[in-house]
């Protein structure tokens, strides 16, 4: 090689325009300024690197991997540049891979030095770093690095393979959302609309993780961890390594294989290669062609509409792939396209949505009806068991899953309580969830289960429940191990140094009791939780709860208290606490209701919505205030549940501080 | 030389060269005619590597076309330059490609055209940027020189002075330059051979003055008293003399007006001008035939309609 030609004559050549590195030294040199200023106000939970709070960086890098790999070989797409370029006396391969180099090194060398900069900063100011400073640099370098690499790439390929800056961009737009539309959008949809006891598919969430480079590069930097702890000594999971290795490496080896091959001529074209847009043109379809199915699934509604759902549902997704197949015919071929030429490609795409849309309900039954009996435990979860009223209506209308995933790992049954479980579980599956059969007819809440597996596996079901089952669960609900979990209290230790605190819902008496008198009184509720039996949560509410904070550590920990806890009420009268006192008791002095109903249409104007009433005459209250219970003591929403169609605000005199409580309520049913 | 072995093109359904084969000799300049779409700039794409053949070979100097990438240049009907790059630029840039690239006859010859070396060359008008790159061009110091297109569009004083260029290059070293134009005026007075190529093949190649060397074009007067009779029988016999020596000699183009013959013909010319002089006539005149003309007469023979690359 003649050394004026040499690589890194060309890669001077690759920055003539030097955009990409004014992008790059830029942009990171710029985040640089910011994390260290940041960093000197605080470095508790400011990260310059990974962690939740550089989310810019993240940003950063992906959008300079694809601004940079479009800047990069931008060559390839104009004909005129190209012609100059391959008219030289030089291999194409040079002028392609000194483009290569010169766009790594103008974004991986400024994310170095800004990150040792940013790591050597926060090592001096902060000791709790120093220990970590080697370890979460080097990290935090590799996992930003990465996450560049994975757009760079992407953006080269795009570049490689198409014709034109225009197609470039959109085939490497649908190359980040294609895999998250199909995974965390079609999939699930169509899984809740055929799958009757669906919840979630680990293996779903897990695909679309690894699959979305964009939610690849957030679990890379471990975007969801904002403990300091946990973020300094973070490590991506394996799996998240090994995808970022072939979203990494997939696209080089593929791009490095077919750059050499690139016909100058297709430059302008939409695509430079016809494999790729053979490719293309079965892709995209079959994805319109299976969103679609699963739109219309959503929209149809698979459980009302039957076979004629499916065959509407099927024969949309099928015309929808037709459609962008034509589509991309036309945008290919231009004016008098011949949009049938690739039948077979057609065929190909709509017998791929059909065979992927049908899939699922031709295997809902197997999916409704598996029951993993071999499971290692089972976490448990009843919708309006265990949790107050607010929680339980944004689980129950799937809105949040927050509560429902925390209770299934802690609800998690290993001994009696499985064995409980899980012959619960069998006559739930065996009486088919798809219908809702059993003597009380509809199902009036969902259960959902975790399966764990002896193999590490997770599976998780989502079963409707009717009124008999629900009480079925009693089984379940009065063994020890499910009734340790439902009322930690009883499985504290030592308690004679906590502090106790009564509250009743308006407010909070401290107990002033002994050491021993805390034990007693912690032996009384263990004895009467041993009692407990589920049908009586249907008949009474907390008359309210003692609040135990540790000594040792400061966490609480809710002791509530049922009227029928006999011996536990007991004592507590000893102590002074009056567990007969309610709202009733209390001197209240007035009561503001605010009712929200629905509106009603009338002549295309839209009238009423809420109601706000003031109860203030002394016979009003008095009658009033009988049927109210604090929120705070409406913890059994399914088993005694109140009515919470109006806001209740009652503001309850306390004698003591000569002050007014607001004290939020809901009304017993049917008063 | 350039050996061009049966190369063809395909561009879609489009055939833009279609088995061609062609020489072009060492040291000279070589054009290549045809109207748009002949396949004229997709031959010189394929000459300089840019495009890959479908089939054939291209040998130059019997070296593969890879190998010898240094030994062409190419410059493009609208040629490529940096953003806000000068003639200086360019010249170093061309320099770092092209080990014999003589940047001090860059800056000669740019003084002499006064082309401003400092100045983007964007700011250049079409004939000044066409003038800037032929000198680049030119001063690479490759054996070879593919210019597409490179008088278009400029006026006759500026496509003088790029000529110029040319021959004085020509002088002082001997290469090759291929020259593709849609028009043969702007080849004829600086090529040596010239090929003609129509929908992606090729017409003819060669040297048209040689291939024109047995052909002869005389003008003929007739004496209006020779002619007897009325005007209608002096026309039936000017069209007997013209038919008599369309019988007797290889005519490639007769035309009369009047009691003037015009003829382009094959053979011996001594032979010629005295089958001329049975007919008697008043004048007889040999004219030295233009390349235009050999073109002419040539294409006709060949059922090529030449007037499409005149004026």
């Amino acid at each position: 090689m003649i050394s004026v030609k040499c690589f890194i004559n060309w890669m001077k050549e690759a920055g003539r325009g030097h955009l990409a590195a004014v992008l790059g030294w830029g942009s990171l040199i710029l985040y640089g300024v910011l994390a260290v200023t940041r960093l000197s106000f605080d470095t508790q939970i400011t990260y310059f690197g990974i962690g939740a709070t550089a989310l810019e960086l993240r940003w950063i890098c992906m959008g300079l991997g694809i601004l940079v790999s479009f800047i990069e070989y931008f060559y390839l797409f104009w004909q005129r540049q190209q012609d100059f370029y391959y008219s030289l006396p030089v291999s194409r391969g040079t002028i392609f891979w000194s483009r290569y180099v010169h766009g790594l090194f103008h974004v991986l060398m400024p994310l170095l030095l800004v990150m040792a900069v940013c790591g050597l900063y926060q090592a001096a100011i902060d000791p709790q770093f120093g220990i970590y400073a080697g370890s979460y640099t080097l990290k935090s370098i590799l996992v930003y690095g990465a996450s560049y690499l994975i757009f760079y790439h992407l953006g080269i390929l795009c570049a490689v393979i198409c014709g034109n800056v225009i197609s470039a961009a959109v085939v490497c737009a649908a190359g980040i959302l294609y895999f998250p539309i199909l995974t965390g959008n079609i999939c699930i949809t169509l899984s809740e609309n055929y799958f009757i006891t669906y919840y979630k598919n680990p293996l779903l969430e897990r695909l679309y993780t690894v699959l979305s480079p964009e939610r690849l590069t957030a679990d890379l930097t471990g975007m969801s961890v904002l403990e300091k702890p946990f973020v300094l000594s973070f490590t991506p999971d394996l799996s998240s390594i090994a995808a970022a290795v072939l979203w990494i490496g997939i696209p080089f080896v593929v791009f490095a294989f077919v750059q050499g091959k690139r016909k100058t001529e297709r430059t302008g074209r939409i695509f430079a290669f016809i494999l790729a847009e053979r490719t293309v043109q079965i892709l995209i379809p079959f994805l319109t062609g299976l969103w679609v199915f699963s739109f219309l699934s959503d929209f149809i509604g698979t459980a009302s509409a039957g076979i004629g759902s499916l065959i509407g549902c099927a024969a949309g997704g099928v015309f929808a792939a037709l459609a962008v197949h034509s589509l991309l015919e036309y945008a290919v071929q231009g004016t008098g396209a011949k949009l049938f030429r690739r039948k077979c490609q057609l065929a190909i795409s709509a017998a791929a949505v059909l065979s992927a849309g049908l899939a699922f309900p031709a295997g809902a039954s197997a999916y409704d009806s598996c029951f993993p009996e071999d499971a290692g435990s089972v976490g448990i979860s009843i919708d309006g068991i265990g949790m107050d009223y607010w929680t339980y209506r944004e689980v129950s209308g799937s809105r949040e899953t927050y509560e429902t995933n925390a209770q299934l790992n802690e609800y998690r049954l290993k001994g009696e309580g499985r064995e409980a479980v899980l012959g619960w579980l069998q006559e739930i599956v065996r009486n088919d969830p798809g219908e809702d059969a059993g003597t009380d007819g509809a199902s009036c809440t969902r259960a959902k289960v975790c399966y764990y597996m002896p193999d590490g596996s997770t599976r998780y079901r989502s079963y409707p429940l009717n009124r008999e089952q629900v009480e079925m669960f009693a089984d379940v609900y009065e063994t020890d191990e499910y009734r340790r979990i439902a009322y930690p209290a009883v499985a504290l230790e030592d308690v004679s140094d906590d502090r106790f605190t009564w509250e009743d819902g308006i407010k909070g008496t401290a107990l002033q009791i002994t050491g021993d008198q805390k034990e007693a009184l912690l032996a009384a509720y263990r004895e009467d939780v041993s009692t407990l039996q589920m049908e009586q949560l249907e008949e009474e509410l907390p008359c309210g709860y003692a609040r135990i904070k540790s000594s040792a550590n400061g966490g609480t920990t809710d002791m509530f208290v049922y009227p029928f806890f006999e011996r536990t009420c007991k004592l507590l009268g000893e102590y002074g606490i009056d567990t007969e006192k309610t709202l009733a008791d209390y001197e209240v002095d007035a009561i503001q209701e605010l009712e929200t109903y629905p509106t009603t249409d009338t002549g295309g104007l839209s009238s009423g919505g809420t109601s706000m009433n003031y109860y203030e005459q002394a016979d009003e209250v008095a009658a009033f205030k009988k049927m109210l219970i604090p929120d705070e003591l409406d913890i059994q929403p399914l088993l005694y549940p109140l009515d919470h169609s109006s806001d209740i605000d009652v503001s309850v005199v306390d004698d003591e501080t000569n002050s007014i409580i607001h004290v939020s309520c809901a009304q017993r049913e049917g008063a | 030389m350039i050996s061009v072995r049966e190369i063809t093109k395909t561009f879609d359904a489009n055939r833009a060269v279609d088995h061609i084969s062609l020489d072009i000799p060492a040291g000279m300049i070589f054009g290549l005619l045809g109207t748009n779409g002949a396949g004229k700039t997709t031959l010189l794409r394929l000459l300089s590597g840019i495009l890959e053949p479908d089939s054939g070979e291209i040998l130059v100097d019997e070296e593969p076309l890879s190998a010898a990438a240094e030994k062409i240049f190419y410059l493009p009907d609208t040629p490529y330059y940096f953003p806000n790059a000068t003639i200086e630029q360019m010249a170093k840039f061309y320099q770092n490609q092209y080990p014999k690239m003589d940047t001090e006859a860059v800056t000669y010859m740019t003084e002499s055209l006064n082309l401003d070396t400092k100045q983007p060359l964007r700011i250049f008008s079409k004939g000044m940027k066409r003038q800037a790159f032929l000198i680049l061009a030119l001063c690479a110091g490759t054996k070879y020189l593919l210019c597409d297109e490179v008088f278009d569009g400029l006026d006759p004083i500026a496509a003088d002075v790029m000529k110029n260029l040319f021959r004085q290059e020509m002088k002082e070293r001997k290469f090759t330059v291929v020259v593709a134009s849609h028009k043969l005026y702007e080849l004829e007075d600086i090529c040596g051979n010239i090929a003609i190529l129509h929908k992606g093949g090729l017409v003819t190649a060669g040297d048209m003055r040689i291939q024109a060397g047995d052909m002869w074009k005389f003008q003929c007067a007739f004496q209006p008293d020779a002619i007897e009779g009325t005007e209608q029988a002096a026309g039936r016999k000017m069209q007997e003399i013209t038919d008599s020596l369309e019988q007797a000699l290889d005519i490639v183009r007769i035309s009369s007006e009047g009691t003037f013959i015009t003829l382009t013909a094959r053979g011996e010319k001594e032979k010629i001008r005295a089958r001329l002089k049975e007919e008697h006539p008043a004048i007889l005149n040999e004219i030295p035939m233009s390349l235009e003309e050999i073109f002419i007469a040539e294409m006709e023979v060949k059922g090529y309609d030449i007037r499409k690359v005149l004026h």
